[in-house]
């Protein structure tokens, strides 16, 4: 019934088997990513970063079964190397802060200072005293965390004092909060709600603005259940994620199937009527995506006003769906690591912070970034997915100097992905007035 | 009773006023009116309902209606559209309706102004004045500037300090056109040092604007050593008779000059053609201008725009009608410095801040939050905004503004 223009980046009607006559000179070529960010792009992303991230901790209070830092995944935590170093952090702050006026930061953008761990409330002093330094130094600053709540009854005077925006992990109800456990392997669920309806009955105001919750969705959960949880108990609507998927191994693949549901499949089986109007489409699993593929398919979405006047012919794109550097926030680890995200591996670091110095080269950042892009070319030659790439090179698995992109789409998958899309579209229209009035995207 | 999936492909615009109904295909770049009466206006006001997804439902007896019939063969023949049976395809199409999503504007209008970034990409164009000084007395020397790219006489100079702190703040970015203005360019004190600075920032396309007037001893020296700077000389027409003895004092440097002719009458535009012709100058621009209420005849019949040439001759593509209803293209990212420091994004406007005083991205920004002279279009002035026509016709332009008067056009029904 439709057909793809790539030359138009169009989806159009097949009207009797038949293209729009429009589209008849038509050129069905890969398109081939040659652009490279340059190494004064990434300097000019570090020092314009609206987001630092410190992980102040390794150490957690709870020892959740399906934590990327626990024993499912490659990469547990060594909790000797635990705690942030004040120094760094704050060497840091000062190299960020020396280098503004110079990149035109502007104190008219507020620079957000986000707290990461482990559980960052286990290290409360550290956050305290870093703010205390930030405030001495910026003008115009916001925090952010995201904690399990165990401890924020201890700390929420300071975060109400701070406006700090908050993502508490929550599961939903005890039944679905039953992975999250202490590492005597009791439950946390009762004091994280006790937490929850302490700070929404002691600060309303503060709990309806800033905090948000995060829930995973994994054997034991349904989307009903959740969102009416959530609904009933905090008048919220979690942000739901699934499972890790990503760097297991072979050993606990089957520990992994039995934690593994997919939150999708949970929704398309639950009746429309179970939530209010107007929410649906908050609380599908399938939102993100479908606002990934309005954007580029749609030929409506401008991230500026600038790209109006930007022509799609002449966009020279970057292999991969990976941020510039630094582009979204800058994270430095506890063992003095600069990374440009704490979701990603941590096999290229970027630069270090040791003993309060910094030591960063934006040259040798463009190398590790050329590098990893050359072994995409090849696949990149093939894809059907160009121009709306997905993949982050941190997450995909390298092999040697061979890639595995997981984004990568034949012919049959591109055109299996927009028919899936707009199949969502055709059963819930009003999720593009939904996606036109209200999406945006940082 | 049979019934039909009625839809408009992706690449057309739909507007309606009242009874009257244009409809554009942005890929073969033409319009087409039509009469939005009766069963048609029903039709087109549910098409351009977002959660329609421009397709809807006909039953095979509204399509038995004239006027629809003749809609829909309208959209057929322009390969704008087209009917499908539900028989043959029981789900509703799904198409994109052209309709912008600029994340800016929705951050700005919900309050998250703060998280907008690149906000110096948002620069395309930079005029500076450097100097007001200036020994010649033009009658309209107070109004040209605000209509056209040209000089004007104040008692300031531009510090070249803040200057070289503007190239600064956009070494960063390729492409910027950088235009210089007078009085008489001639006349600042720092020529030498902005020509090393052009030369040290090559990534920059440079014009330097000069008043006929300020040449009478020929290209200066200074000038012709940079080659990578334009010279466009300006030349009112009212002085046109000069111009062959002009061309005696430039004639070597001929071809890197271009001439900006500035006409404000018949008999100006006449000779200025045959100085054309004459000389076989190619690279020309003939601008209309507005002196006095005496040629506003004149004037007015040079930017006037025909309705009817909008919807054969527009050329717009899809995104460039789209931009249409969001920003003014004939000064979304340009800057005026004049020589005192003021920062305008339009002339015929207050300035919007100093160079002196705030850094260029300070100002950027806040010309997109809060001064949005940048967003004047066609929507937002009378009568405009309620033509059939505001998304094909340029957007509103200095003269235009410079007036107050927007109703330049062959449209009576505004």
């Amino acid at each position: 019934m439709y057909y793809y223009s790539k030359s138009h980046n169009t989806i159009s009607i097949l009207h009797k088997g038949r293209k729009n006559p429009l589209f008849l000179d038509e050129d069905d070529n890969c398109i081939i990513p040659s652009g490279r960010f340059s190494t004064q792009e990434i300097k000019n992303s570090f020092f314009n970063s609206p987001q630092i991230v410190f992980e102040v901790t390794e150490l957690c209070n709870l020892s959740c079964d399906y934590c990327c830092f626990g024993d499912l995944y490659y990469t547990p935590r060594n909790e000797s190397v635990s705690t942030l170093d004040f120094a760094n952090a704050k060497g840091l702050l000062d190299y960020y802060r020396e280098n503004t006026d110079e990149f035109n930061k502007s104190d008219l953008h507020p620079l957000t200072i986000s707290f990461y761990g482990g559980e960052g409330l286990l290290n409360f002093n550290l956050i305290k005293k870093i703010i205390a330094y930030a405030e001495s130094i910026f003008h115009n600053l916001k925090y952010a965390m995201t904690t399990n709540a165990v401890l924020l009854d201890k700390c929420i005077d300071y975060l109400v004092e701070k406006d700090f925006q908050l993502l508490i992990s929550l599961d939903g109800d005890e039944i679905h909060n039953q992975y999250r456990v202490h590492k005597d392997r009791k439950e946390s669920f009762k004091k994280v709600y006790q937490n929850c309806q302490f700070v929404k009955e002691n600060y309303p105001i503060f709990f309806e603005k800033n905090v948000n919750f995060n829930s995973v969705f994994h054997s034991r959960s349904s989307i009903e259940s959740i969102y009416r949880f959530f609904d009933s108990n905090f008048n919220k609507i979690p942000f739901v994620s699934e499972v890790n998927e990503n760097n297991i191994p072979i050993e606990n693949k089957d520990k992994f199937k039995n934690l593994y549901s997919s939150a999708i499949d949970s929704f398309k089986k639950t009746k429309k009527s179970k939530f209010k109007p107007g929410e649906i489409f908050k609380i599908d699993p399938s939102t993100h995506g479908l606002i990934m593929f309005v954007r580029y398919f749609s030929n409506n979405f401008f991230n500026s006003y600038w790209e109006l006047f930007r022509d799609l012919k002449n966009i020279v794109y970057v292999p991969t769906g990976t941020c510039l550097p630094f582009s979204r926030k800058i994270f430095l680890t506890t063992n003095g690591e600069i990374l440009p995200c704490e979701r990603i591996n941590r096999r290229h670091p970027l630069g270090t912070v040791k003993q309060g110095l910094v030591n960063i080269d934006f040259e040798s950042i463009k190398d590790i970034y050329d590098n990893i892009y050359d072994k995409y070319r090849e696949q990149c030659a093939k894809c059907h997915g160009g121009g709306f790439c997905s993949s982050c090179i941190f997450n995909d698995i390298s092999i040697d100097d061979k890639v595995l992109c997981s984004s990568f789409k034949t012919k049959k998958q591109l055109e299996n992905y927009i028919s899936r899309n707009l199949g969502i579209l055709n059963n819930t229209s009003e999720y593009y007035e939904y996606i036109d009035k209200n999406t945006i995207i940082e | 009773m049979k019934s039909y999936w009625l839809y408009l492909e992706t690449f057309v615009f739909l507007w309606y006023r009242e009874d009257k109904g244009l409809l554009y295909n942005s890929i073969s770049k033409k319009g087409y009116t039509f009469k939005n009466i009766g069963y048609v206006s029903n039709i087109t006001k549910k098409l351009n309902d977002i959660q329609n997804m421009y397709a809807i439902e006909l039953h095979e007896q509204t399509l038995e209606n004239q006027e629809v019939n003749e809609f829909v063969k309208l959209l057929i023949s322009t390969r704008s559209g087209n009917i499908l049976s539900k028989d043959s395809c029981k789900e509703k199409p799904i198409i994109f309706p052209p309709k912008p999503i600029v994340m800016d504007d929705r951050k700005i209008h919900n309050n998250r102004k703060s998280v907008i970034r690149d906000v110096l990409k948002n620069i395309f164009e930079i005029n500076i004045q450097l100097t007001g000084n200036c020994s010649n007395s033009c009658r309209s020397c107070d109004i040209l500037y605000k209509q056209i790219s040209h000089c004007h006489r104040n008692e300031f100079e531009l510090s070249f300090d803040s200057i070289k702190l503007l190239f600064k703040q956009i070494e960063q970015h390729n492409n910027v056109n950088i235009n210089f203005f007078g009085g008489n360019v001639l006349q600042y004190t720092n020529n030498q040092n902005l020509l090393n600075l052009m030369n040290l920032n090559k990534q920059h396309n440079y014009h330097i604007y000069i008043h006929y007037l300020h040449l009478s001893d020929g290209l200066p020296e200074i000038l012709c050593s940079f080659k990578d700077v334009k010279i466009k000389v300006l030349f009112d027409a009212k002085y046109i008779d000069g111009f062959s003895f002009f061309c005696t004092k430039v004639k070597e440097h001929f071809q890197r000059l271009s001439f900006v002719f500035l006409v404000s009458g018949a008999d100006d535009y006449n000779k200025t053609m045959d100085i054309i012709d004459t000389n076989r100058l190619s690279n020309i621009e003939i601008l209309p201008i507005y002196k006095d209420p005496d040629s506003f005849a004149f004037f007015k019949e040079s930017v006037f725009t025909n309705c009817d040439e909008l919807i054969t001759d527009a050329y717009l593509n899809r995104r460039q009608v789209m931009m249409q209803g969001v920003v003014n293209s004939n000064y979304f990212g340009a800057l005026d410095i004049l020589s005192n420091g003021e920062v305008f994004t339009d002339l015929s406007k207050p300035a919007v801040g100093s160079i002196y005083e705030e850094s260029l991205h300070d100002i950027i920004y806040k010309e997109l939050t809060v001064c949005r002279n940048w967003f004047n279009t066609r929507m937002k002035v009378s009568p405009c905004k309620s033509c059939l026509y505001k998304y094909l016709c340029p957007p509103p332009s200095k003269y235009e503004n410079f007036l107050d008067s927007y109703k330049f056009c062959n449209n009576s029904s505004c």
